[in-house]
This record gives structure tokens, sequence and C-alpha cells, in this order.
């Protein structure tokens, strides 16, 4: 018997843990929160949610986000999320979860915040300066000012930390494109870019 | 390859409240344990580029910030469910199993970077014992040479525990270690631990390889090319046995002069001591006893570095692995398998470690006919006696170009004894320890230049224990043998010249009486009494028997000869023939190649089978060998000069 490939992680964040599943049996985007159930996820974790022990299950394509409420223990309840989810997906269930969108405004004034808060002060540190062009079919662009134009290194990795910031509690936003993107060509560089990632946490 | 075990200092004793930390470092086998573990504690325990180089566990001490903590170095495992008996060490530790030794307090598993998909099971199987346990990879240097990448960061997130990158041989990172040493009960632990369940486990491993490793390394293109000869399997042969050829004629071109050197030396020391003490009793236990005899061992000191450096080298680059693979074919035809190669190569340079490395053997009749067989490979305690008479009575001329009778006759002597071995093997494999073949499986490394340092300094530890076991048990023995030899005082009958009377008195002192008394059994092999008394004493150790010559020699001989070998060509029986004609020389050789004449190999072999019966019957089954052997010797070669 073979398996469905898939581990768990911690994140920077104590309260959220993901776990990365492979083989398209899960996809997104949705979002479930405390109190809400999802026909899709395992058993054990909708009564989880009813019972308040998770705060919310973003799920995205390969990946379930999971927070739990700030008071609670991770080390208690991982490892029932883990038993339940890896028993359900090999009986052959398939999670599948999409909600509705939220509009490209809630979009933009997410990205707002972001730009405005944790990623402020590490841009102007390194001479630049990054903002919110438009939010548009869930597709967000940023122009990139002063010492990030041009720079195909900070432009991967700015990008890519915004993009992952922004994934985590927006999982439908398709693309974060940054105006002048040369980093198409670049994608080397990224491993590189990786390196700065802390920036986000 | 020295007899010794690894250096390592007694455990810590003490309740558990007031005594330090104690860390186990696992890995599977060759992942660097060992060089972390001398990098940590400032040990120098034994370390090559070979799985199963670790067969017991060593413990020693490390500094780290704010004290000490004890580091326990534990053989090379790809898992905790053990096959073989080293493996098996390392699971009755972590469960607590084995007697009288608690579980460590904490866990270092060792990873090498570049064979990380293989490290994750035995990672994830730790990670459930639940101890606080760290994660270091090894090799990251050449993981990145080979453009491969592990994302530490996300393992650390992944496994919930803190992972370190070093590089061992290096020292890069090593003080991250220790700086994390300084605590382990401070260790995070993981939230929640890999799936034990083995398919949901393969599965768990599938998903991290691909969230860490971007890019698996390439392959290793020196080690490709060089396999593509070595792993050839009549190229491979080939190879293996030009290595050898060169090694022996190296023996006799390189080495000797520095022996002339070293033995010019003792000789000065004995001469010193003849002139100049006025005691004649002491005077000849120094010149004689001490100086003729232990000397006559030291003065292969260059031979036994050199063979050291061989096998040192070959151990080190990572070559061993390929013999072991290319010879698994031929051992099967004698009922063993390529591990069993390793240990007997090992035994080249001693049986002692030889034998202790049959441990990674998984089935145990094959572990017996390894260590059985064992001694039959000619060990370095041999190369002496090999030396001396090869030096003494072949003819130093050009047999076919570059090849040398002297490097030939050595050459023929270690392939007997390896045939002799395989022999003694598929006959035992054939009757009591027949057994079902296992599949055989062994990693093998990437070519890995080994520092010169590593090297020099493992050769060195060798030659050490050479040198100490000349002071001590050669030493002992050689000072025994000489009180034997001149008590009691006789007084020669009154016609004698001086040398007649010394040898007079050799003959009827105590040693004299034994070596006459057993002449009736050596006879046939051509052996005069002296050679029976330095047989007798080589039963401690084999290098006593060119100690004892030479002290005999130097007693009975002129003071004009200058060597041992001289002494011996120029030593006559009463009746005026030669005391070595070439039938005797080419008994003892025989004699040799078969014999265990060997106390520590036989302690070994005690321990390691917990039998009596074994290393009776490896004794027994030996001597009767070499009586055959030498006998065989004795009766062709005297037809053929029909003297």
């Amino acid at each position: 018997m073979t398996a469905i490939p898939m581990h768990a992680e911690q994140t920077a964040d104590p309260a959220v843990m993901r776990w990365v599943v492979r083989g398209d049996v899960v996809t997104g985007p949705g979002v479930i929160n405390s109190g809400q159930e999802d026909a899709a996820l395992p058993p054990e974790w909708n009564s989880a949610l009813t019972a308040g022990e998770i705060e919310q299950v973003i799920v995205t394509d390969g990946e379930l986000r999971v927070r739990i409420p700030e008071q609670r223990q991770w080390r208690d309840i991982a490892g029932n999320l883990q038993g339940s989810l890896s028993k359900h997906l090999n009986e052959g269930h398939v999670i599948a979860v999409k909600t509705d969108a939220r509009s490209d405004e809630e979009l933009a004034t997410a990205v707002q915040n972001l730009l405005d808060g944790p990623l402020a002060s590490y841009v102007a540190s390194h001479g630049g300066k990054i903002t919110l062009d438009s939010v548009v079919d869930s597709v967000v662009t940023v122009r990139l000012i002063g010492a990030c134009k041009g720079c195909a290194s900070a432009g991967a990795t700015l990008k890519q930390g915004i993009e992952d910031q922004l994934r985590e509690n927006y999982p439908e936003i398709k693309q974060v494109r940054s105006i002048d993107d040369k980093d198409s060509k670049t994608s080397g560089l990224a491993e590189n870019g990786r390196k700065l990632l802390p920036f986000i946490s | 390859m020295s007899c010794h075990e690894p250096a390592g200092q007694a455990e810590p004793s003490g309740s558990l409240a007031t005594r330090q930390a104690r860390i186990a470092l696992i890995g599977s086998p060759n992942a660097g344990k060992t060089t972390l573990f001398n990098r940590l504690t400032g040990l120098r325990a034994k370390t090559g580029n070979y799985p199963g180089v670790t067969v017991t566990r060593s413990v020693g001490q490390a500094s780290v910030p704010g004290g000490t903590v004890s580091i326990e170095d534990l053989p090379g495992t790809y898992s905790l469910t053990p096959v073989s008996p080293d493996e098996q060490v390392v699971s009755d530790l972590l469960e607590g199993k084995m007697d009288g030794v608690e579980p460590p307090d904490a866990a270092i598993v060792v990873c090498d970077a570049t064979t990380i998909e293989r490290s994750l099971i035995l990672v994830g199987q730790v990670l459930d014992l639940g101890l606080p346990t760290i994660v270091v990879i090894t090799m990251v240097d050449e993981l990145a040479h080979r453009g491969g990448f592990i994302d530490k960061e996300k393992m650390e997130n992944i496994l919930g525990v803190p992972v370190v990158e070093i590089v061992g041989t290096k020292g890069t990172g090593v003080d991250d270690v220790k700086g994390l040493l300084r605590d382990p009960m401070a260790w995070p632990k993981p939230v929640v631990t890999p799936p034990s369940e083995p398919a949901e486990q393969a599965a768990w491993i599938d998903s991290v390889l691909e969230a860490i490793s971007h890019n698996p390394p390439a392959g290793h293109k020196r080690t490709a090319w060089f396999d593509r000869i070595l792993l050839n399997p009549i190229l491979g042969v080939l190879f293996f046995f030009l290595v050898l050829i060169i090694f022996f004629q190296i023996i006799f071109t390189l080495a000797t002069p520095l022996q002339d050197y070293i033995s010019g030396l003792f000789d000065a020391a004995g001469d010193w001591c003849t002139e100049n003490i006025q005691i004649d009793w002491l005077a000849s236990l120094l010149a004689d006893g001490v100086f003729a005899g232990v000397g006559t061992v030291i003065q292969f000191l260059p031979q036994i570095i050199l063979l050291f450096l061989v096998v040192s080298f070959l151990e080190n680059i990572g070559y061993m692995s390929r013999a072991a693979l290319v010879m698994d074919r031929a051992m099967g035809v004698v009922g063993l398998e390529g591990r069993c190669f390793v240990s007997l190569f090992s035994s080249y340079a001693c049986a002692v470690p030889g034998i202790m490395s049959t441990r990674t053997i998984p089935s145990s009749r094959d572990r017996i006919a390894t260590i059985m067989v064992a001694p039959l490979m000619t060990c370095s305690a041999r190369l002496p006696v090999y030396t001396l008479f090869i030096a003494t009575f072949i003819p130093n001329e050009s047999v076919w170009g570059p090849l040398r009778a002297q490097g030939l006759v050595l050459f023929g002597l270690y392939f007997l004894g390896a045939v002799s071995a395989m022999i003694v093997a598929a006959i035992l494999k054939r009757t009591s320890l027949k057994s079902d073949k296992l599949p055989f499986y062994m990693e093998m490394p990437p070519y890995r230049i080994p520092g010169i340092r590593l090297v020099f300094t493992q050769c060195w530890d060798s030659s050490k224990y050479f040198l100490r076991k000349a002071g001590t048990i050669i030493l002992g023995a050689s000072i025994a043998i000489w009180i034997l030899l001149h008590v009691p005082v006789v007084t020669p009958p009154e016609n004698l010249t001086d040398q007649q009377a010394v040898s007079y008195q050799l003959e009827h002192s105590v040693a004299g009486t034994i070596g006459r008394t057993v002449e009736p059994v050596f006879e046939p092999l051509g052996f005069n009494w002296e050679i029976n008394v330095a047989l007798i004493g080589s039963l401690t150790a084999r290098e006593t028997f060119v100690a004892t010559l030479g002290q005999i020699a130097s007693a009975e001989s002129d003071d004009d000869v200058s060597s041992v070998g001289e002494a011996l060509q120029a030593q006559t029986n009463p009746d005026g023939s030669p005391m070595y004609p070439p039938a005797t020389v080419g008994a003892i050789l025989v004699f040799f190649v078969f014999a265990l004449q060997c106390m520590s190999t036989v302690a070994v072999m005690r321990r390691e089978t917990n039998s009596r019966r074994w290393p009776a019957f490896a004794f027994t089954y030996m001597f009767v060998l070499a009586w055959i052997g030498g006998f065989i010797a004795h009766t062709i070669i005297t037809a053929i000069n029909g003297s």
C-alpha cells in the first residue's frame, strides 16, 4: 500500500501550522472559520472547528493552514489532526474547498496594511519603497521604487515575501506582480532571496 | 586498523540528578558521526570513508560553554530495527535494554547531506522516542559542490527540532553544536512526530524531501569515473592486485634502507652497553635481551608505517566499499559475502580490529566463519618475520622488469594466506556453518580525498600501538626468554672457544632444554632447538620470534657481524652445515602463514564468539595447518635442492 505523501510544518507564527499534501488531493482556495464546518474536511477537524479548538483552516492547493486559539498548545492537538487527516486522505477522500473570493477592495486593504506595517521598515532600511498599484481579479500589482527598482534580486525577494505573507490569509490571491517585472528570467536568484525571507515574520 | 579499541574514557557514574548529561550520536553508516565525536571530544577514535568503521560504542567528554557533557559515539545504523550486532547496540542502548546502562538523556542524529533521503527514516524513528533531539547535517560542503541545496530552516519547521549544518573534516559549524549541547533539556521538542506506519512514513519522507531539497545533488563525477574501472568485475580485481604488488615492491626498495638505519642505532646502543657496563650479566641482558631483542622488532617500524599508510589511505578515500562489492561475487563462491571481505582486508593490518569489524555482518554464521579465518590474513606482526628472512635469504634480483624476487616472495606469502583463508571458510560454510546467503547491500560513499593530517595521525596511532607492544609484551617476553636462556648457569667443558662456550650455555639453559625437548615435533620441518625456543616465545606475539633469534644471534655471533640477517646466515650447526638452509627458511615462512601465534587475537576471538570452543578450534586447526604446510615446504625444497 502506498500512502498520500504529506508532512506537517511549523510556521513563524506559533499559533499556525501547515500540512503540506502532495498529489492534487487538496485544492482551494477556501477559508473555514471556527464554528463552521466543511463536508470535505476530516470529521475530527470539523469537530475541532465546532468546539473552537481550531480557530481557522485555510485551504490552498496542496496545503492546509491551521490556526489555533492563542491559549491552546499545538502539542495537545497536532497528533490527532495529523492522524485523522492521513486516515481521511488515505481512505480516498479528496479535500476540495472553495469559498467565495473576497473583493478586490478587501484584498487591496490587506496589501496596503502589509506594505505599511511589517514590510515598510525593512524595505526602507534597504533604501527602497514599495507601493500598491492595483488589485484586479485577485491579481495584485505592486510598484518598486528607489533602491528596489531594477534590482532583480530584491524584486524576486519582495515579490515572494509579499506573496507568501498575503497567501497565508488570503488564499484567493492568484498572483503578485511588480511593475518593471524583470525577475521572470532570474528565477535562479530566488534561492538567494529565500535567505532574506525572515523579514516577513 | 590498530589493535586497540577506539579511544574513550570510562562512563560517568553517579545519581541521575548530579551526573552530567549523556548525549548519543546516532546516524547512518558513514554519515560522519565519529568525525563529529572526535571534534567534540578532542579524542581520536578511528574514522574512515566506508560504512561500519565504528562497531562499538565509545564514550568521551566534550567541553561546552559552562561545563562538560558526555558524548557517546554509536555504530552506524539505517534504522532502529537492527539486522546486525553493531546495529543491535544502537537500539538496545536507546531503548534502555543494555545491561547497566541508562538510555541517553538526548540524541544527536547525524545525517549525510548528500544522502539525506536515507537518513530520514532514522530521524523519524529517533523523534518518536521522545528524547530531546537535534539533527546535524554533515558534508554540506560536498553537497554544495555538487550543486545540491538543503533548506535548513524548512527542515527545522518540519522536524520541530534544531538543525545544524557542519563540515566535520574542517570543523565548520561544530561550535554551533557545542552551543546547543550546553542545555539539551532546553531543546524544542516536535509538536507532532512523523508517522510510524511504514507506508505513511515513506510518504512522509517523499513529502519532506520535496520540501527541503530544492536541488538534489548531481552525481559525483569523479566517483562515477573511477567506479567504471573499480567496480568492473575484472579490472577491479586486477587493480586490487596491482595495489598489493606495488606495495610489496616498495616495502623492500623504500623501507629497507630506513630499517638499516634504525637497526644501526640499536646495535650501537648494545655495543655501548657491552663496553661500558661492568656487571657482565646486566650488560648481556641489555645488549642481548633488550637491544638485540626488542631492537630487532622495532627496526621494522618503516615497513609497518608503510603498511598502515596504505591501509589508512584506502580506508579513507572510499575504496573499501568498492573492494567489498567487487569481491562479493568471489566471496559468494566461498559462501561469504562482501562485508566479510572488508573484515578480512582490515586483518592485513591486524586481526584484532578485523575480527571486531565482523560485527557489521548480519549473518551470525558468516560472522563466525570470518572470525575463524581472519588470522590467516597476513597481519603486520608477520611482516618483521617475513622481511627478515626474505631480505636475508632471497636474492634481491630482478625477475621481470621492475618486479624483484623479494617482493614477489612476499606477495606469494600474502597470497597463500588469503587463499588458505578462503579455502577454510569454504569448508566451514559447507559444513558446520552452512547458511543461506543474505542479500548484500552496502553504501558506496563517494571518493573523498582524505586530509593528509587524518591519514598521518591514524597511521601514527597505529604505529604507536606497534611501539607500545614492542615496549611491553615483546620486551617482557624478551627479558623472560633472556633469563630462561641464561639459567641455570652451567660450566662449559674446558676445551671450548669463547663463542662455543656461549652456545653451550644457551643450549643447556632452561629454554634450551625446552627447545631440545620439542625437537622431535619440529624436526621434520628442519627446525633446530633455537628456532623452537623462538617459536614457543612467539606464541605471545609473532614479533617475539625475530626478537628471540636476534638475542641468540647477538649472543653467539662474532662482533664483526653487523646485522641479525648476517648473523643468521653465518650460524652453523655443530656439524658445520648452515643452520638456516633454504628448506628450513621455507618451512619457517610457511609455518608463519598459518600459525595463530597471537594471544590478543585468541582473546578477542573468545570475546566476539562468546565461547572457548571457537578460539580453541582456531588455534588447533591453524597449528595443524602450519605444521603440515611447513613439512610440505621443507620436503619440496629439500627435493629440489637435493640436500
